[in-house]
């Protein structure tokens, strides 16, 4: 009897330690491809950032960049990914648009700061744009081609070389500059991407109805100025404020309080020309 | 009986190594009363803590961590500990990145030269394509370069009223 008992005691410890062995290697593995994936998608978002600027000039002001910068990776501290640095950039263009590139990379135009009234209208934009980042949306319709070791090649490409991307990797970025700038994102990923602003504001304590309320003036501006290039890869404002408002029934959210900021956003509007 | 207390020892021992432990990815996750935003926060991790989910309802798992239970949004979680930011800055110097754009930036306007991207004007109208604006390596250096830490970030948003 006591040798069974010794016998199962050393089949319990072998078991313990080959199933600790086991999940400490899962543990790794899930690391080192989180790492993987998360290099790919900043390199990815780096290219795409290339394309972005060679259609737009950046408002050269680093104390509003600065500002912008506060504002959006304040909210980013919220959303989730903690393994980004988001960077935010100012483009030098009356167009009412923001861009996402994934990884992080995050364009809002000057005329867009224009037309806002208080910070959390700031943060609520930014938080829009985060949410495409964080749900990966343009990597999810346009993946990366799938190559060995696409990484090290972009990487290569960057930083050491700075001249030669392959076809395929030139095709996937074309393709998203095409997403960004003519196709706009999928409906539904815009949907999500309003919810999840919806959920980064509340998180950080702005008011969310910031959101609706730019849209809505965003909406009267259309009207006004039909010349000026508003949203136009969004879908269609009206639709996006219905969506919000069901999304907002749905989480009961009438009793959520939040700060607009108002006088510290009017400071740093003023100092933008 | 000893025998059964063994067994009992072996599978209590080896369950925890199979529960679907996550962990909290933002600076601070508030916990609901119920998967819904209106609902009740019972109370708030840090990042980087570990939680057991129990139960998924749409975009809310439902999870427990000590003597903490609730509802959070499940994209505040993440199979993975948190460890830092993953960056591609730190493989080489600036001045090599720099002079390494420098040479991708002719080839931008090359590429813009032979047609590869169209462009638009401030008012959303095409423009032919040698007018695409160059691309500016320094403009990317200028944007990666702005730094703040969590603390200074923490302290405006403490300025505007937020984090309340």
């Amino acid at each position: 009897m006591r040798t069974k008992q010794k016998y199962l005691a050393a089949i319990f410890f072998v078991a313990f330690a080959i199933l600790s062995c086991a999940v400490g290697d899962n543990v790794r593995k899930r690391e080192t491809e989180q790492h993987q994936r998360v290099t790919q998608e900043l390199l990815y978002g780096r290219l795409l950032s290339k394309e972005i600027l060679s259609r737009y000039k950046v408002y050269n002001n680093p104390e509003a960049s600065v500002y912008v910068n506060k504002v959006g990776r304040g909210v980013a501290l919220f959303a989730g990914r903690s393994e980004l640095t988001y960077y935010f950039a100012i483009l030098d263009s009356e167009t009412i648009n923001a861009f996402a590139a994934p990884g992080g990379y995050i364009f809002i135009t000057k005329g867009s700061i224009m037309a806002m009234e208080n910070e959390a209208e700031l943060a609520a934009m930014l938080a829009h744009e985060i949410g495409h980042v964080n749900n990966r949306h343009i990597m999810r319709q346009i993946p990366l081609p799938k190559e060995n070791n696409i990484a090290d090649t972009i990487a290569s490409i960057l930083v050491a070389q700075g001249t030669v991307v392959s076809a395929a990797m030139n095709e996937t970025v074309k393709k998203a500059s095409t997403l960004l700038f003519e196709d706009g994102y999928l409906i539904e990923d815009e949907y999500e991407a309003d919810q999840s602003a919806i959920s980064y504001l509340i998180e950080t304590g702005y008011d969310y109805r910031a959101l609706i309320q730019f849209m809505s003036r965003i909406e009267s501006i259309k009207k006004t100025d039909t010349k000026l290039q508003v949203y136009h890869t969004h879908p269609p404002t009206l639709d996006r404020i219905n969506m919000i408002n069901s999304f907002l029934k749905e989480q009961n959210s009438a009793s959520i309080t939040g700060k607009l900021v108002t006088e510290r956003f009017q400071n740093f509007k003023t100092s933008i020309h | 009986m000893k025998i059964r207390l063994l067994s009992f020892l072996i599978f209590f021992s080896v369950m925890p190594l199979f529960a679907q432990t996550a962990y909290t990815t933002s600076l601070k996750t508030a916990i609901y009363s119920e998967p819904s935003l209106g609902s009740e926060k019972v109370a708030q991790l840090t990042r980087g803590t570990a939680i057991t989910i129990k139960k998924t309802h749409n975009k809310w798992v439902y999870i427990s961590s000590g003597s903490k239970n609730g509802w959070i949004q499940k994209a505040f979680t993440s199979t993975v500990k948190p460890k830092g930011k993953v960056s591609i800055l730190g493989n080489a110097n600036r001045t090599s990145r720099m002079k390494a754009r420098e040479r991708a930036s002719s080839d931008v306007t090359a590429a813009s030269a032979r047609g590869f991207m169209q462009t638009e004007n401030s008012k959303g109208r095409s423009r032919p394509n040698q007018e695409m604006l160059k691309f500016d390596p320094a403009d990317i250096d200028k944007m990666e370069s702005v730094t703040l830490s969590e603390d200074e970030l923490i302290t405006f948003l403490r300025q505007g009223g937020l984090l309340e």
